[in-house]
């Protein structure tokens, strides 16, 4: 059976599908979106999360470390990034849960294990399991064989992706999954390219693929003031998506929520700026004009 | 939350009521106003009646006694109007509360500087009733059911048994008037009291006059002075409305008054003929129950079910519209929230001065068909516009129940109340049948679905039982600090527990556990000891009279309730802390005995410190395995304690009555006062600080999975048919239940719960004020989830700035 690296399991997920959902968030993403609020989960590998705010200086930590990366510093833990081997020795002995690895390779009777605990839950609200990410597609053959397995359980299936995967095996989920919460950050090849890092065609081979599957796919855009609300990016959208006669976008505008996780990676923060609530609405009026109707989520 | 408009035709003209509509929102308003601002007073006229009547008819029987006290009480306590066309108040004061001192009158010595709240704030103590409080005690300090009851069992097993109760073993159930259920209101609504009357005075001319007979003649004797005082006193309130319409200037306030004269003759004497008199006759029966015995969880039951017929008439020949329900429902809310308890400041911390006057909604009718009615809603539409802590609302829940009457259920829990608490109707109906099995003449099937919440969380059957808290309330965390201390209690320093040995000696976890059910056993020996006695005591000083005609069975039977009489006696040992034993056997298996990170020793040494200088002790303690996270090896173990606690307590042997007794497993707030009493445990928990609420509910902030593993936890964790309660509340963010989404998922919770076996669970909201004690104190909270924007997170560790904006986001959803 295959296995794979998960950063998160969540229980009473509500928000990304019907009913009460279990989302199983893998880690690895291929895209390198500047405003990623889960910047945690972009490398597919296990990480240390270490929240200073939350350590009380204890040093349990100083001393299981087996690399010198951690030091006492005026009452706190520091950690220095460079010498840090992401062993996770130090999140197991923090007793204020200050420190905490993100991400666990697991394999899918371990994911499906989790999941079962709240299978009654999912027929009582018509909910399910969720895959998410990262980009939970960047899972391979481990992403596929939880898909199957779901369904074997007899669960509603939906898979929130950014739509970068091969052809393939983006078609193989098609055929498994339920429900697609499908990602459209900007229809200019070039400008894709400037905020994720990845060009967009293999995206929009594979939204235009779902969209005709005759699977259920929301369309869902991660709203940036100034990067992805252009007049001509909605219209290209509008163009777009009106050859699948759709024009229901539900939009994510940005948040701040993610910056305490740079924090605790030690990376820097993204470069964007939240709406204030009239642009939202003027950025929202907008879409209208081009005949796009908009959801917030 | 918006309110909601129910329309419905205007009344035909003519056909109306006299109540002067223009005004009554506003004395709704007004009465509620002076009730949550003024001080409760305790009033001196019982006090004096108690005096009197024991002094003129001393040598008649006891049963007799208490009957004229019943009848001085309303035919002679100041009666007044206050605005509200329901008439009927509990004292002669407004907000005045009654002291019930023939259950204890220690608290007149030991407690009147303790704080003196009921559960609507402070309380007054006139210098006249405090006088006479002086010589009530001096009459009564020998004679009260706790000083009867400590003397017979010393009498019989040698021991004070003072010592267990101040070690906080258990709480001494006759200390305090108490004792609830359902009385037969329908009795009372559609053949009347004079017809109650007629039958009793048969009952008595036909009774042989043998010697056997005795209790029976005294006891109806008894029963037909207090039904006629119940019909006298309606009377008194008839005479004085036809007197204050006499100097009433305004044709509409006229109206109303001679309306209200009208009624107060008709009923409770005779049916009533329409819901403005039912009403009015409900009040009356209810009012004169708690005038008997002031004691928690006396409940309307299934209200919105026996009122629905006349109801419908009105709604249905133009005499009411649904608005002008609400509005009377409000002014019988008023009526409900009046009355105050009192017995002593112990008592207010154990209950809060909580009077739990529970109604029933939803369940099952006699064929099993949904019995939810329309003036269901409109108690729900009641609750969410008064915003008030009595009556409450319970939701007998089952699949069968209307989608729209849902909507309302959630409406109200959205409201923010946490009402309606919901019980498994499932789980009811089955523990009925179980439960009363072995009673003689069993049960049938149509009165095991006729159940009902008889108050807080635990259930019987309507009109037909009624519970004694007859044996003293068991405290499980106790256990576990006994055996710790080898049965010595370190507050009292009194031997009051088994001495198990050294806790240090044990040489496995299994040894420990044996010693725990040892301590067990000795806890549930002697509370059973000391409450069988106190049952003694209670039918010998406090019989009831008129409870004993509203409860089915003892005229038929022609024994007072206290006896035994209903169908369906019940008793109902309310059991606390359970989680936190549990919780603290797992602590120490899993630092002592499995990983063994500390000695026994240590541990030792680290709570007798009460972790002073021992933090690092502590957080272990606080981090180790706790019930509530759906770990399975978990909580087997806590399911394990559950059935060893269970099997234990029924190996004792029958209860009084003579039958097993299923142990009611919650917590009131005995969980805070128990907790005032004791040191610091293994969970972490320091000294002093409350235990856990509930009986299945987590040990604040140490459930970590979320909602769906608490709630499954939760359910499994007892046998809910085996015992008589569980207890579960579950916090939640009010954004959390927001729009149509919310709502399903809040059903699909309660359905979940109710199928995993769960039989009572709650819904608070988490307020702003948490949020904001979070933002301060981290530590507590690590555990607290809020739904942030499309995903839920660990509100500590998120960004300061975010942490504000949920904060006041979450005081825009309330």
């Amino acid at each position: 059976m295959s296995r794979g690296t998960v950063y998160n399991i969540q229980r009473m997920s509500t928000k990304d599908g019907p009913g009460i959902r279990t989302t199983v968030f893998l880690k690895g993403c291929p895209l390198r979106c500047i405003w990623c609020s889960n910047p945690e989960s972009q490398s597919g590998t296990p990480e240390l999360l270490f929240f200073r705010e939350l350590c009380t200086g204890c040093g349990a930590c100083e001393k299981v470390c087996p690399s010198g990366a951690i030091r006492m510093e005026g009452g706190v833990s520091s950690l220095d990034r460079e010498k840090c081997l992401s062993c996770g020795a130090c999140a197991d002995v923090c007793p204020s849960k200050s420190r905490e690895m993100s991400g666990r390779e697991m394999s899918v009777d371990e994911v499906l294990a989790v999941a079962r605990k709240d299978a009654l839950f999912y027929e009582n609200s018509g909910g399910g399991v969720t895959f998410g990410g990262g980009e939970p597609t960047a899972g391979g053959q481990f992403f596929l064989d939880l898909l199957e397995a779901s369904l074997y359980e007899g669960w509603h299936v939906t898979v929130d992706t950014c739509g970068f995967c091969p052809e393939e095996r983006f078609d193989k989920a098609l055929g498994l999954a339920d429900l697609f919460l499908f990602d459209c950050k900007h229809m200019d090849p070039e400008a894709h390219r400037r905020l994720t890092g990845r060009d967009n065609a293999l995206i929009l081979r594979n939204m235009g693929a779902a969209l005709e599957s005759g699977k259920e796919v929301r369309i869902r855009m991660p709203l940036m003031p100034g990067l992805n609300d252009s007049e001509e990016n909605l219209a290209a959208m509008a163009e777009f998506f009106g050859r699948y006669g759709r024009s229901e976008i539900e939009i994510m505008p940005c948040h701040a929520f993610g910056r305490n996780k740079y924090q605790a990676l030690g990376k820097p923060l993204p470069p964007v700026e939240q709406y204030t609530p009239e642009a939202l609405r003027e950025v929202r009026e907008r879409f209208e004009r081009h005949g796009l109707s908009t959801i917030v989520v | 939350m918006s309110v909601m408009q129910f329309t419905s035709p205007a009344p035909v003209e003519g056909q109306g009521y006299g109540i002067n509509w223009d005004t009554a929102e506003q004395r709704v308003q007004e009465l509620k106003d002076f009730l949550m601002t003024a001080p409760q007073v305790m009033d001196p006229e019982r006090l004096r009646c108690l005096l009197d009547v024991y002094d003129e008819f001393a040598g008649e029987s006891t049963l007799y006694i208490r009957a004229k006290l019943f009848e001085r009480v309303l035919l002679t306590k100041k009666i007044f109007l206050d605005g509200n066309p329901i008439v009927g108040t509990l004292t002669g004061i407004r907000c005045g509360v009654n002291p019930y001192p023939e259950w204890n009158v220690s608290w007149i010595k030991d407690e009147m500087q303790l704080a003196k709240m009921t559960s609507l704030g402070e309380m007054k103590i006139p210098k006249e009733t405090e006088e006479l409080l002086e010589k009530v005690y001096k009459k009564w300090k020998n004679r009260t059911c706790i000083a009867l009851n400590n003397k017979m069992y010393k009498d019989k097993y040698g021991v004070n048994p003072a010592q267990y109760s101040k070690a906080g073993m258990y709480y001494d159930n006759v200390s305090v008037a108490s004792g609830s259920g359902i009385a037969d209101y329908p009795k009372a609504l559609n053949k009347g009291l004079r017809w109650v009357v007629d039958d009793l005075k048969k009952r008595l001319h036909d009774c042989p006059t043998t010697l056997d007979n005795k209790e029976k003649h005294d006891l109806y004797r008894a029963m037909i002075v207090a039904t006629e005082a119940v019909i006298a006193h309606s009377h008194r309130y008839a005479e004085l409305a036809e007197k204050t319409a006499e100097a009433e200037t305004d044709p509409k306030n006229k109206a109303e008054l001679l309306e209200i004269a009208e009624i107060c003759r008709r009923v409770p004497e005779y049916p009533a003929r329409n819901f403005r008199e039912a009403i009015q006759s409900f009040w009356f029966i209810h009012l004169a129950i708690e005038v008997e015995q002031m004691a928690c969880a006396t409940s309307p039951g299934r209200y919105g079910q026996y009122m629905y017929p006349f109801y419908k008439k009105d709604i249905d020949e133009g005499r009411l519209t649904k608005e002008q329900v609400i509005t009377l429902l409000k002014f019988q809310w008023i009526k409900h929230m009046e009355l105050g308890e009192y017995q002593g400041g112990s008592y207010a911390k154990t209950l809060s001065g909580h009077t739990g006057q529970t109604i029933t909604i939803g369940g099952v009718d006699a064929y099993g068909r949904d019995a939810s009615t329309e003036l269901e809603e409109l108690l729900l539409e009641t609750q969410i516009r008064m915003r008030g802590i009595q009556p409450t609302l319970t939701l007998l829940y089952h699949p069968k129940l209307k989608t729209s009457y849902m909507t309302k259920v959630v409406d109200c829990i959205r409201g923010g109340s946490g009402q309606p608490q919901i019980l498994n109707n499932t789980v009811v109906i089955e523990r009925n049948l179980a439960r009363f099995a072995q009673y003689e003449g069993g049960i049938t099937l149509e009165d095991a679905r006729n159940c009902g919440n008889y108050g807080c969380v635990s259930t019987g059957i309507c009109g037909k039982g009624s519970f004694i808290t007859q044996e003293d309330q068991p405290c499980l965390a106790k256990v576990v600090e006994l055996l710790l201390h080898n049965g010595k209690d370190p507050s009292t320093k009194k031997v009051v527990g088994v001495q198990t040995g050294d806790p240090c000696e044990f040489g496995s976890f299994e040894e420990m556990y044996d010693a725990c059910k040892q301590q067990l056993r000795h806890l549930f020996t002697i509370s059973r000891h000391h409450s069988d006695l106190s049952q003694m005591a209670r039918l010998q000083v406090v019989p009831s009279i008129f409870r004993s005609v509203m409860y089915d069975g003892c005229i038929e039977k022609g024994m007072c309730e206290e006896a035994g009489g209903t169908r369906y006696p019940q008793v109902n040992p309310i059991m606390t802390a359970g989680v936190d034993a549990a919780n603290s056997l797992l602590a120490i298996k899993h630092l002592v005995f499995d990983t063994k990170k500390i000695t026994m020793a240590q541990l030792l040494e680290a709570l007798n410190a009460n972790f002073e200088g021992y933090e690092d002790i502590r957080k272990m303690c606080f981090e180790a395995p706790k019930h509530g996270n759906d770990y399975p090896e978990i909580e087997e173990f806590v399911q394990r304690f559950y059935r060893d606690v269970d099997e234990i307590h029924s190996s004792i042997g029958p209860d009084c009555f003579g039958h097993r007794t299923p142990l009611d497993a919650y917590s009131l707030s005995y969980h805070n006062y128990f907790g005032s009493l004791m040191g610091a445990l293994p969970t972490g928990r320091k000294a002093g600080v409350a235990l856990t609420d509930g009986s299945v509910s987590a040990m604040p902030g140490t459930d970590h999975e979320g909602i769906t593993a608490l709630i499954k936890s939760g359910a499994e964790a007892i046998d809910t048919v085996r015992y008589g309660a569980n207890h579960f509340n579950v916090k939640f963010l009010p954004s959390a239940l927001e729009g149509p989404q919310g709502a399903r998922n809040l059903i699909s919770l309660i359905k979940t719960y109710c199928d995993y076996g769960g039989s009572h669970i709650q819904f608070n909201c988490v307020s702003s004020e948490t949020l904001q004690d979070a933002q301060d104190h981290p530590q507590d909270y690590k555990d607290l989830v809020v739904r942030v924007a499309g995903f839920s997170a660990y509100f500590t560790r998120l960004d300061r700035g975010v942490q504000n904006e949920i904060i006041k986001r979450t005081e825009y959803a309330q």
